[in-house]
This record gives structure tokens, C-alpha cells and sequence, in this order.
């Protein structure tokens, strides 16, 4: 059996539920490990709706919630281009 | 056709069958020049799980470093690891992300195997080939396709 692309499908859902949903809604459940322990603040704070913002094109509240936001979306859409030329590379193997 | 189990017994699962997929086309000679060549580049995965769950103790993404991801590193370092949520998923999927350098390695390998046979003194593949020949027995095509 092919192995299950994880990572692929993980970056994936992110930026796609990052782009529909929005993190900045009043009843919003976070999935952030951290604030579910009790902490109030950590350094990706505010991240996941910077970069929610920037992709609506709000760019200077983005920027104010986290200036890592772009950054981060380029990062994240080129590590999928690499993910997928490796699935790609493995599964045509003979 | 050189056996994987006696140049790298260290290998298992999925890296194990595709480093026998490009040993089968060598003799015993390359393949103890592979096998060097390949145990000192890879990495280990259990490295890249230990690397991961130093992201819980504050020095997050260094295992994307290691593995050659500037970018991500970089972004791991000064989000926690993505508020932790990047490092539980790296624990998780620390196997193919090794599986996928070292692939990536292997073909590095090849290639540099292929430039540079005369050099290492190692007969060209299948005794009197031709300088064309060895190119196309071991080049990374005949493995399948470049990564």
C-alpha cells in the first residue's frame, strides 16, 4: 500500500480552512494546544487570522496581528509544490 | 546485483525497497561506494523525532533546518512551532519527512556516482562500457524519475 501523503493533506486543509473560515469570529473554538492549557499569549499568536486577513487583503490589520503572516503563506504554498513533486517522484517508481 | 541487506542493514520499511530498487543495478564494488557515500549523507529518523520534540522545550523547527527547509524552519522558530500545532504533526510524520531527504540523497548520490566514476578508480558499470553506457545503467532515470 502507498503510503498516506499526511503532511500534503495537513498544509493543505490549513491554508483551505484558513482562506473559508474565519478565526476571528466571537464563538470560535481554538485548536491552539497552548491556549487550551491556559496560556494567554505565545509567539504564533494571532497568526492563523493574519494570515486569514492577508488573504482577504487587509494587509496593515494583518500586519498588526502578525507581521509573519505573508511569509508564511509563501513558505507554506511552496513547501506543497515540493510535496507534491516528491509524491509524484515515489509513486511513479517502479 | 548487490543485496541492500549487506551494504545497509541499518534501513527499514519504504527506504529499504527503494535503495534496493537502485542497488539492483550494481555490482558489489558501487554499491560499497554507495553505501558509503549514502550512510554518511542520510539522516536518521529517529534524529528527526528527537530534533521535533525539542519544538515542546522552545527551540521549535530545528528539524526543518536539518532537512534543508530554511523557510519552514524559520517560521517554526518564531511561532512556537506554529503554537505547537506544527511540531505534534512533525511527531507524527517524522518518518516521511526523513523517507523524503533521503530519497532526495540517494539521487544526489547517483548522480555524483555517475560524474565522477573515473575519479574514485571504480569500473565503469558492466565491465568495458563505454563512458555513454555507464551514464545510462546508473543514472537516477533508470530509478525512475528525478526528484
Amino acid at each position: 500500500m502507498r503510503k498516506f501523503p499526511f503532511e500534503l493533506l495537513f498544509w493543505c486543509a490549513a491554508l483551505v480552512s484558513l482562506f473559508l473560515l474565519s478565526p476571528s469570529s466571537e464563538n470560535h473554538y481554538s485548536l491552539c494546544p497552548l491556549y487550551n492549557l491556559g496560556f494567554d499569549w505565545c509567539p504564533g499568536c494571532g497568526l492563523g487570522r493574519a494570515m486569514h486577513l492577508l488573504a482577504l487583503g487587509e494587509f496593515e490589520l494583518s500586519w498588526s496581528l502578525h507581521p509573519l503572516a505573508g511569509f508564511a503563506w509563501i513558505v507554506i504554498i511552496f513547501r506543497i509544490v515540493e510535496l507534491i513533486k516528491h509524491f509524484k517522484t515515489t509513486t511513479n517508481y517502479g | 546485483m548487490a543485496n541492500v541487506l549487506k551494504h545497509l542493514p541499518e534501513l527499514e520499511g519504504m527506504e529499504l525497497g527503494y535503495i534496493q530498487g537502485i542497488l539492483k543495478n550494481m555490482d558489489d564494488e558501487q554499491a560499497t561506494l554507495f553505501a558509503q557515500v549514502y550512510r554518511a549523507r542520510r539522516k536518521d529518523n529517529q534524529m528527526i523525532l528527537i530534533l521535533a520534540l525539542l519544538g515542546f522545550f522552545g527551540f521549535a523547527g530545528l528539524h526543518r533546518f536539518i532537512l534543508g527547509q530554511i523557510g519552514l524552519g524559520i517560521l517554526y522558530f518564531l511561532t512556537l512551532g506554529l503554537c505547537f500545532v506544527g511540531t505534534i504533526v512533525d511527531m507524527v510524520n517524522y518518518k516521511s519527512l526523513a523517507y523524503e531527504f533521503n530519497i532526495k540523497i540517494a539521487h544526489e548520490t547517483l548522480s555524483m556516482m555517475a560524474n565522477n566514476f573515473d575519479q574514485y578508480g571504480v569500473k565503469p558499470m558492466g565491465g568495458e562500457a563505454t563512458p555513454g553506457d555507464k551514464n545510462d545503467t546508473i543514472s537516477p532515470e533508470n530509478n525512475g524519475p528525478t526528484v
